[in-house]
C-alpha cells in the first residue's frame, strides 16, 4: 500500500514539476516581438553604366550599400566618370529623391580644362552644378 | 658603321626630347585656389570661388574675396576668357600692384578694368582714383577720378 502511495506521489510530483515548467515557459516567453526592417542590400566592387542625356555615366565603388529606396552609399574609393569629367572620392552618398550626389571626403575632379582638388563635393543633378567644398585648388591647362 | 648608328640614335633621342619639350611649352597653366570652395556651373560655363581666392595665369596674379571666371571651349578644351573679381581685389602684374573694390580681367583683350578705391602701386609711383583701365597689350593705364580729368599714361617697354 505504501509502495502504491509512493508511486502516486512521485507521479504527482513529476506532473507538478512538468506543469510548473510549462507555466514558467509560457509566462517567461517574450511578449513583445521586435522586427527589424533593415535591408542589407550591398555589393562589393560595384560598377555600373548609366545612359543619360549627356552620354554614359560610369560609377565604380569598392562597395555599394542601399540604405533605403532613396539613398545609396558608395563606400570606399568611388569613381564617377562621364564624357565631361571624372570625380574620384570616398564614401559618396547618392540621394535619388533630391537628386544630389555628395561626399565629405577629399575629392579630385578632372575635366577638359584641368584638375580640381577639394575637401568634398556636392553634385545637383537638376541644376547640373557641382560644388567643391572647403579648401579647393584648380590647376588648368590652357592652350 | 657602329659610330654612325650611335650618332643616329643620339639624333633620335634629341628629336624625341625636343618634341616633348615643345609640347609641354604649348600649354600655359592657370591656377585657382579658394578657401571656401569652388562652384562649377556647366550650363553657364563658369567657375565661382569664395573665401580667400587666388588666381594666377601667365599674365597676372590676383587675390580677392570672390571670383567668377567665365570660360569658353576651344579645341575641346575649356579656356578662361573673363574673370570677375570682387571685394579686396589685389592684382599683381610685373612690378605693379593694382588695388580696388572690384575688377574685370579680359584675357582675350589683355585688359583689366578696376572699379572703386582704385590704386596703382609700383616702385616709382602711387596713383589712386575711382576707375582704372589697364591695357596689358598696349602698356597703357587710364585712371579716372570723379570730378577730375582722366589721367592716362603709356609705359615704355624695355627693348
Amino acid at each position: 500500500m505504501s509502495n502504491i502511495l509512493k508511486k502516486v506521489n512521485l507521479n504527482l510530483i513529476i506532473i507538478i514539476l512538468l506543469l510548473s515548467q510549462l507555466i514558467i515557459f509560457i509566462f517567461n516567453s517574450p511578449t513583445e516581438i521586435t522586427t527589424f526592417n533593415y535591408r542589407s542590400d550591398s555589393l562589393e566592387k560595384f560598377t555600373t553604366m548609366i545612359s543619360g542625356e549627356n552620354g554614359v555615366d560610369i560609377i565604380e565603388a569598392d562597395k555599394l550599400i542601399k540604405i533605403n529606396d532613396d539613398k545609396t552609399l558608395l563606400v570606399g574609393n568611388t569613381n564617377l566618370k562621364n564624357n565631361e569629367y571624372e570625380i574620384s572620392s570616398k564614401n559618396v552618398t547618392v540621394d535619388s529623391e533630391n537628386k544630389i550626389t555628395s561626399s565629405l571626403d577629399k575629392t579630385e575632379t578632372t575635366n577638359h580644362q584641368g584638375t580640381l582638388k577639394s575637401e568634398g563635393f556636392e553634385y545637383n543633378q537638376d541644376t547640373d552644378i557641382i560644388k567643391f567644398n572647403g579648401e579647393s585648388e584648380f590647376y588648368s591647362n590652357e592652350d | 658603321m657602329g659610330k654612325v648608328s650611335f650618332i643616329q640614335m643620339k639624333i633620335k633621342i634629341l628629336f624625341i626630347f625636343i618634341l616633348f619639350f615643345d609640347y609641354s611649352l604649348s600649354y600655359s597653366d592657370s591656377y585657382l585656389k579658394a578657401s571656401n570652395g569652388i562652384i562649377w556651373d556647366k550650363n553657364k560655363m563658369t567657375y565661382s570661388a569664395e573665401g580667400n581666392v587666388e588666381f594666377e595665369n601667365d599674365e597676372i596674379k590676383a587675390y580677392a574675396n570672390k571670383m567668377k571666371a567665365f570660360y569658353n571651349i576651344e579645341n575641346e578644351k575649356e579656356v578662361f576668357e573673363i574673370v570677375h573679381l570682387d571685394t579686396n581685389v589685389k592684382i599683381y602684374y610685373n612690378d605693379e600692384i593694382f588695388n580696388s573694390n572690384s575688377a574685370i580681367y579680359n584675357k582675350a583683350k589683355s585688359l583689366i578694368t578696376l572699379y572703386g578705391n582704385v590704386s596703382i602701386v609700383s616702385p616709382d609711383r602711387f596713383l589712386s582714383g575711382d576707375e582704372l583701365i589697364v591695357d596689358l597689350e598696349n602698356s597703357t593705364r587710364t585712371l579716372k577720378t570723379v570730378g577730375k580729368d582722366s589721367l592716362a599714361e603709356a609705359l615704355i617697354k624695355d627693348e
